[in-house]
């Protein structure tokens, strides 16, 4: 090329790029840079074609240049590389132009234009390159630029409609795990605190595999070129088009702050873009900023995932078989077909029932919604929210999503199609919501899924568990099975954090107040709005132990007063592992695992070992009991007598209510000497007894229980100054008798009073009935029986663990008070196979001396022998 | 220069880390490390199941000073550190041949 015009076309090119700079740091509009790019790119390379190929205007038959890539689309950003395709009819016109197309080339290489050249026969481009069918793809973007045009129509209209059609299903596949193992490269996650903005999920390059899948899912529908909007989800163009509008414009802000082709949204870059004010209003707020990026992030990510669900068949015939499967889900309102779900009757949707239904059926399965599905729920979206719902069922459709093992996927994909905001409005607020440090990865919202769903893994890891007390994590497996309210743990960890989008530094204090008032708006019972209340309110308060002496008594007990119940120290710990495992992939290393394992177990056995010395004294306790005599202002005197000397355990362990109740019971004594209290709980029973204490009197419950058939899941036995003693226990009815027949309600709480007061003999009771049959052992469970003489200053403190069988409350108790020991409290669990039971035994005003406790050893080995 | 080494108390990383940086020193590691000294753990019963705690969860600090400011350093560590309980770990020192700043290339008391 002469000197002259070299110097005119580098001339036209650097005033026109800086043209377009100028212009994008008035307007910062993306596209306008990359089709004002484009335009410039097109005059010079169509100079530069008449001046090395076809300076006499001949147009050379069998040679055509192409734009394909970014090129092609018109879609070029101010640094990025330039693709161009050489097309030729035969080898022979290839060959002929050979020497001017390199010049062409290394001509635009001299204007410092990064060219990626390459020439191919029509041939070339009429088969599937199986070891790179990026090429393949790339020819979906091809534009003309100049040549044999006729030559390019035959390439657009013939060639690659037939490759695609022919190969279709391969290309497809191909696509889709090129488009698979970038994500996975990405940790398949758009949450990146330095995101690449163009190869990140989330980014431009989703996209491009968006209108890639659909160009090719239109061709399989029409079997010619279509748009790729005509493919895009109706609820996502609008939105992907706009998403898309600001990822360019970041990219071209990017390329413009680097001088090169840097698409690397840096921490300075953020910042940078924030105070220029790059797709929004200039802010000194680089989180504000990031939380719009991680919002457009979304939309594509989801795009990509919707197309690759509709458009990329199944793999293999196993998975096929799998999805076939999972058909037999289907029920009268979904249809499952091939992994997604459907309506049975689309129109059904508006009806709450089905509306949230729909979510709970995808947290129990974890399958994918079906498009129009999707299309529905966001169409109904304003005639369920505009229907008379009370709060109380609100909560009872967030419920059931929270305790299914995909409650975290069900939850996001609500979230996604705005049909979360009907049930938890609140959440809203920490959408997108980032938390801008190089330790939190995700955003507030992306945090608080991860955290639900790291706690529903826990259920899952169990089968799995082997070795139980090697590792934190396998420990904290069966934390999970022993909670009972999943639902309010659930419920405190989707608001846990709810307090960060305030202004208020401490997010705890926010988060308590939001958390009160959806309690308030759910209509929860005063005992769940506590336990909400409290998890939130102290969800740090674990992780604040693990950074001091977690063996020093110290934190033990000021973690044990804090917490007051072994119930809600296992949500606690729960709610603190999940938190630190969803800040980053890392945060919760093993080490800290650990940590978090020891801290729990030495709280636990503090609180199971210090309830007898932790007692209800009067003087000291005129808070607690305020809420309850504002409850019950009639009790008077008789609350405070009932409750003398009782553990503080079981304040902590009965609401206000049933307080009140078992006052009332103790003051009927005189005349009933036997009061019981049966309720029905989730699937079991729970019978409260309160009596005067006598010797062998927990045995004799225990045993009645098991007349009955009863299987004993969890009891606690507490007696006051006075000698009444309080029972509780929580039972299953295996043989559903009392489950199947109200009517024997009566009868077996008589029993207990017909037993207690000598009108019955227990053997003869034992005799009619059968127990409750012994249970085919699936895990070896090793008998352990402990005697701890230091723990406590008024009992000794015997706990037993051995395979749970039935009868055996019974038997130990009865072991326990032919040993001529009282049971001051009794505290019963079940964990699986094993029956954990804590003792705290008295001989007439004192401790057991060591004689004694041989004796308990003995006597307990002998009846736990077989 | 010298390496300086630390096994402390869990406990104690946010006072060594904040006495540090109170006397101009703000680059160190962390690391999370399992150790036991004479003391040796003991063992706890949960339920039944025997827990050995004979690795106790200790934190590892790394830094490596100009050798003029050991001294002091020591003495900072120590003072934040010290409960004087068993268990309060140890310091160690050693001496490094070379440091480079990978930036910028710079060496020695430079890249410290």
């Amino acid at each position: 090329m002469t000197l002259g015009i070299a110097q005119s076309l580098k001339a036209e090119y650097v005033e026109g790029s800086e043209r377009l700079r100028v212009e994008f740091e008035k307007n910062h509009t993306g596209r306008l840079v990359l089709e004002g790019r484009t335009a410039l790119v097109d005059s010079l390379i169509h100079q530069l074609w008449r001046h090395h190929i076809d300076p006499d205007l001949a147009q050379p038959a069998g040679l055509a240049l192409v734009a394909i890539g970014g090129y092609g689309r018109g879609s070029l950003a101010p640094f990025s590389d330039i693709d161009l395709l050489f097309l030729s009819d035969g080898e022979e016109p290839a060959r002929t132009h050979k020497d001017a197309i390199r010049a062409f080339c290394q001509d635009l290489w001299d204007l410092r234009l990064k060219v990626s050249p390459t020439t191919r026969t029509l041939e070339d481009c009429d088969r599937l390159h199986r070891d790179n069918p990026e090429f393949n793809v790339s020819l979906l973007d091809c534009r003309p630029l100049v040549g044999d045009y006729a030559l390019f129509r035959n390439l657009h209209d013939q060639v690659i409609p037939r490759t695609v059609l022919r190969d279709w299903q391969e290309l497809v596949a191909a696509l889709s795990e090129v488009n698979e193992s970038r994500h996975h490269l990405a940790g398949d996650t758009i949450f990146h605190l330095e995101p690449n903005i163009k190869e990140a999920p989330g980014g431009l390059r989703d996209y491009n595999v968006a209108c890639w899948l659909a160009l090719l899912s239109g061709f399989a529908r029409v079997r010619d070129w279509s748009h790729p909007f005509d493919s895009f989800p109706p609820s996502l163009r609008e939105r992907a088009r706009q998403a898309v509008d600001f990822m360019l414009s970041v990219r071209c802000f990017l390329h413009y702050r680097a001088g090169r082709d840097d698409n690397q949204l840096s921490w300075e870059a953020q910042q940078a873009a924030a105070e220029a004010g790059i797709g929004y209003e200039p802010t000194s707020d680089a989180a504000e900023w990031m939380r719009n990026y991680f919002r457009q992030a979304r939309v594509l990510h989801r795009l990509i995932t919707t197309l690759n669900d509709e458009v990329v068949p199944a793999r293999s015939s196993l998975f096929q078989q799998f999805q076939s499967w999972r058909n037999r889900l289907s029920n009268d309102r979904y249809s499952c077909v091939n992994g997604r779900v459907l309506l049975q009757q689309p129109t059904s949707i508006v009806e709450p029932e089905v509306f949230f239904g729909c979510f709970e059926f995808l947290a129990q399965h974890g399958m994918k919604l079906a498009a129009s599905t999707s299309q529905r729920i966001e169409q109904a979206l304003s005639k369920v929210a505009a229907q008379e719902m009370s709060g109380a069922r609100r909560w009872e459709y967030l419920r059931q999503i929270l305790i299914r093992p995909h409650a975290a996927y069900a939850l996001r994909l609500m979230q996604e199609l705005g049909a979360l905001n009907l049930l938890l409005p609140e959440f809203r607020a920490v959408e997108s919501l980032v938390i801008r440090d190089y330790y939190h990865r995700y955003t507030v919202d992306e945090h608080t899924f991860r955290a639900l769903d790291s706690i529903h893994k826990l259920r899952l890891e169990k089968g799995k568990a082997k070795e139980k007390n090697k590792s934190g994590e396998r420990s904290l497996v069966n934390l999970v099975e022993e909670t009972e309210r999943l639902d309010l743990l659930g419920l405190a960890v989707l608001l846990h954090d709810v307090g960060k989008a305030g202004v208020n530094e401490d997010h705890v204090v926010a988060s308590l107040e939001v958390a009160k008032g959806v309690c308030r708006r759910f209509q929860l019972t005063p005992e769940e709005e506590d336990t909400v209340c409290f998890l939130v309110g102290c969800h740090m308060d674990l992780s604040a132990a693990m950074r001091r002496d977690i063996f020093d008594p110290e934190t033990t007990l000021g973690l044990a007063r804090k917490v007051g119940s072994p119930e809600r120290l296992k949500m606690l710990t729960l709610l603190t592992y999940a938190d630190i495992g969803a800040v980053n992939p890392t945060a919760l290393s093993a080490w800290k695992q650990e940590n978090l394992w020891r801290v729990y177990y030495l709280t636990a056995n503090y609180l199971n070992r210090s309830v007898d010395d932790d007692r209800f004294h009067e003087a000291q306790s005129e808070e607690q009991v305020a809420r309850i005599r504002l409850l019950a202002p009639q009790l008077g005197r008789r609350l405070h007598d009932f409750l003398e000397g009782l553990p503080q355990r079981y304040l902590r362990m009965h609401s206000a209510e049933q307080i009140v109740q078992h006052v009332e019971m103790a003051s009927q004594l005189k005349s009933a000497p036997v009061q019981t209290q049966l309720r029905r709980l989730r699937g079991d029973f729970a019978l409260t007894v309160i009596t005067q204490d006598r010797p062998a009197l927990f045995a004799t419950l225990a045993g009645v229980l098991a007349s009955w058939g009863m299987n004993i899941l969890k009891a606690d036995a507490f007696a006051n100054d006075s000698g009444v003693v309080v029972d509780t226990f929580v039972f299953g009815d295996h043989y559903h008798t009392l489950e199947m027949n109200v009517q024997e309600w009566e009868r077996f709480q008589g029993s207990f009073a017909e037993v207690l007061t000598g009108q019955v003999p227990l053997e003869k009771l034992a005799r009619k009935r059968a127990s409750a049959p012994n249970k085919h052992p699936k895990t070896k469970v090793e008998t352990s029986i402990g005697v701890d003489q230091e723990t406590s200053s008024h009992s000794t403190i015997v706990e037993v663990v051995v395979r749970d069988r039935p009868g055996l409350l019974r038997r130990m108790a009865a072991a326990l008070a032919e040993c001529q020991c009282s049971i001051e409290v009794a505290l019963v669990d079940t964990e699986g196979e094993s029956a954990i039971d804590t003792f705290y035994l008295r001989v007439g005003d004192r401790k057991l001396n060591d004689e004694e406790c041989a004796q308990v050893k003995a006597a307990l080995a002998l009846e736990l022998g077989d | 220069m010298t390496k300086l080494e630390a096994v402390i108390q869990p406990s104690k990383l946010d006072a060594v880390k904040d006495a540090l940086l109170e006397i101009g020193i703000d680059g160190l590691t962390v690391f999370e490390v399992r150790g036991h000294g004479r003391q040796k753990g003991h063992t706890e019963f949960y339920r039944g199941r025997e827990y050995s705690v004979d690795l106790l969860p200790k934190i590892k600090i790394e830094l490596v000073l100009k050798d003029e400011r050991v001294d002091e350093v020591v003495k900072t560590v120590l003072t934040a550190a010290q409960t004087g309980k068993i268990g309060d770990g140890k310091i160690f020192l050693s001496h490094i041949d070379e440091a480079i700043r990978i930036r910028n290339e710079e060496r020695g008391n430079d890249a410290l």
